[in-house]
């Protein structure tokens, strides 16, 4: 078989895994080094295909033979996808010559089950191994990692690869046991662990920093991430979120990303017939952002609200939806409130609420200086007292508000 | 009237020495001429550097230079004399004029500042590298930023492809790493730069097979990759097909009964098909 064919194969392959982050691996360069390469803290995005993803890294599996059979997944063992399978040799090219050309920031390496676990992260770490040592590649390298591997695999995988990371596929070990019977969920999360001590013994500490003392041994400097599927499997937006902050707490996650589940070649009968609009997986996105900057907490994100049944409300954004069902926090005098209920204001986001705490420092805020931040002042004005404005009873009436701000409906097959 | 003329007209360190002159004779916004590189030089006026220095330099906060430094590769021709504006209020007493968000002169800084940069980013992402014929492992880019970003993003590339040799080429300046040392240079034309590369047809593969048709969503695309840059990347030639192929495949998907598996799984029956 032909590089171009195996490389059609191995790409389509790995479309489903969400991640193409380039970001978080510190500063790194090749001058001086003999070979090419740098990472500069922020990711780049080289292209983005007709999907609006960002194409940042050469997204390939290794091979997409697999002994598992997880339904979600067109790489099972019981699909009928046409297999293919990269010497090490052949991934290393090329993204080596991708990079030459600046079509990429580097390889995020991932891999069917081939033989067992070990055997398979074994040319994993290989392939990674040799872009570093024969090639002096300092771009950027995450490789997912098999949570069977034995630790000195890990080890390996850390030292070569910016982030490592292990689907955790389902937000429940019920629907993984019954969607991916051969996963074994407390080993995944076992895994998970080992990655985090790693990680977090590698990060030199503030004494370790001085000259004099060694430092530990590098270990994926960009941290892990894992990926959930959303909408093969019962479970609503409260178990996901829950599943989710566990996750960022237990493991210091730098990203959790949300897959809605979505049509595959050769799909199997277990699958729900119909994919989850992906303006879910948006609303997810949404809610994790909130947990993670702006001080919410999961209960307060997906309350009890009847009629919802723990999901997302898929008309407005989860912020406003808040907003909306605790309209007695509001509204907020932006001239005095503090950051963490401007951060709770609808509209508003991290960034503008910096500008606004910076700006009020020297001369209180009007209406006309929300307008020069270019803030959506329709969604914010009913929440928000400034110098010339109130917004008097548009509070008292929350479903109206509501009808106001949400967004008129859009074709209903934009979103599947 | 007095005129400062700044050469190259995005240079810091030019414009820096020109607002010091002009600032130590104590010459008003108003009164200054800003000119990039050689144009002014006929004008009869006065130059700001003939004036007497009446007064002490001035001392500026560093976020002010970094704000400089990136407003200066704005092609607004207007942008020397906006920042010796701000440069004048600040030394009057105006401090903190920068963490006001909501002045106008700030806020118009501001957004220049943040053009250049979305302008470098950009340029980062798809300034694509084709390899020169002939054996050699050189290779020659051929891009058009919107502003005077070449200086600005040329350590990039250099700390990127330390073990290369390259070039870019844009309109208005090029620049070239032999390895070990930078060269900056005059512009050029777009046929100065190979047309294409070998490995264009195994990325144009790679995009094709990475693209999702159930999650078609070209508005986010253009957003994030606006058309003006299309006809640097190979890959977007392939766009039209794609797009219009990805309603059927999907709909191909869906339509499919499942199918029993064609190959043997060890340790399972096979069902009868």
């Amino acid at each position: 078989m032909q590089l171009k064919d195996k490389l059609a194969i191995l790409a389509d392959a790995a479309k489903y895994d969400a991640s193409c982050a380039s970001s978080g691996a510190g500063k790194r360069h090749s001058l001086g080094k003999g070979g090419i390469g740098s990472t500069e803290g922020m990711g780049i995005c080289h292209s983005y295909t007709p999907d609006g993803r960002c194409v940042s890294l050469l997204k390939i599996l290794l091979t997409n033979f697999c002994i598992y059979d997880c339904a979600y997944c067109v790489n099972r063992v019981s699909s009928n996808v046409p297999r293919a399978r990269f010497a090490t040799a052949e991934v290393v090219r090329l993204t080596l010559e991708f990079y030459k050309r600046n079509y990429i920031e580097g390889l995020f390496l991932s891999s069917g089950i081939i033989r067992n676990g070990d055997y398979t992260m074994e040319q994993l770490v290989e392939v990674a191994r040799s872009l570093r040592e024969d090639h002096r590649f300092a771009g950027y390298i995450h490789l997912k990692t098999i949570p069977e591997a034995s630790p000195e695999l890990l080890a390996a995988a850390g030292r070569y690869a910016d982030r490592l990371s292990i689907n955790v596929e389902l937000p429940t070990e019920a629907g993984l046991k019954q969607l991916a019977p051969q996963k074994d969920a407390p080993g995944i999360r076992a895994a998970m662990g080992e990655l985090h001590t790693r990680i977090l013994a590698a990060k030199p500490s503030r004494q370790e920093a001085q000259p004099k003392r060694r430092r530990p041994p590098k270990f994926a400097p960009a941290g892990q991430s894992t990926q959930m599927i959303v909408g093969a499997d019962a479970a609503d937006d409260r178990a996901i979120l829950v599943s989710s902050d566990a996750l960022y707490r237990q493991f210091r996650m730098r990203r959790v990303y949300y897959s809605a589940f979505s049509p595959i070649p050769d799909a199997s009968t277990q699958l729900p017939l119909r994919a989850p609009p992906l303006l879910r997986e948006h609303r997810l996105y949404q809610a994790d952002w909130l947990l993670r900057f702006y001080g919410f907490e999961v209960k307060e994100i997906v309350e009890d609200v009847p009629g919802q049944g723990g999901m997302l409300d898929l008309d407005i954004d989860p912020k406003l939806a808040w907003a909306l069902r605790h309209p007695d926090r509001f509204p907020v005098d932006l001239n005095t409130a503090p950051r963490e209920m401007l951060l709770r204001v609808p509209g508003l986001g991290a960034r503008n609420v910096q500008r606004i705490v910076d700006s009020r420092r020297q001369g209180r805020l009007r209406v006309a200086d929300l307008a020069r931040l270019r803030a959506p002042l329709q969604k914010l004005l009913p929440f928000v007292v400034l110098l010339d404005h109130h917004p008097r009873q548009r509070l008292d009436d929350p479903a109206r508000l509501r009808r106001d701000l949400a967004p008129a409906p859009r074709q209903a097959d934009l979103f599947g | 009237m007095y005129r400062a003329t700044i050469t190259p007209g995005w240079d810091l360190e030019a414009w820096r020495t020109q607002a010091r002159r002009a600032w130590e004779a104590e010459l008003s916004p108003e009164s200054v001429e800003w000119l990039a590189d050689a144009q002014g030089e006929l004008l009869a006026s006065a130059t700001v550097a003939e004036q007497p220095v009446r007064r002490q330099g001035l001392s500026v906060p560093a976020d002010f230079m970094a704000l400089a430094a990136a407003v200066l590769c704005h092609r607004d021709a207007g942008r020397h004399a906006l920042l010796y504006r701000l440069l004048w209020r600040i030394g009057q007493g105006e401090r903190a004029l920068l963490g006001r968000a909501t002045d106008a002169d700030v806020q118009r800084a501001t957004r220049w500042a943040q053009a250049v940069r979305r302008d470098t980013h950009k340029m980062k992402a798809f300034v694509r590298f084709r390899q020169v014929q002939g054996g050699d492992d050189a290779y020659i880019a051929w891009f058009e930023p919107d502003h005077y970003i070449v200086d600005r993003v040329a350590p990039f590339f250099m700390r990127r492809f330390a073990g290369m040799r390259w070039a870019i080429l844009t309109p208005y300046r090029s620049v070239q790493w032999d390895g070990a040392q930078l060269w900056a240079g005059e512009g050029a034309v777009r046929a100065d730069a190979p047309a294409d590369d070998a490995e264009d047809a195994l990325w144009r593969t790679y995009y094709a097979n990475i693209f999702n048709p159930a999650r078609l969503n070209t508005r986010m695309m253009r957003q994030e990759m606006p058309q003006k840059y299309w006809k640097h990347l190979p890959e977007t030639h392939l766009l039209p097909d794609l797009v219009r192929e990805a309603g059927r495949r999907v709909r191909e998907m869906d339509e499919r009964e499942a199918q029993e598996p064609r190959r043997r799984i060890p340790g399972r029956p096979r069902t009868p098909g």
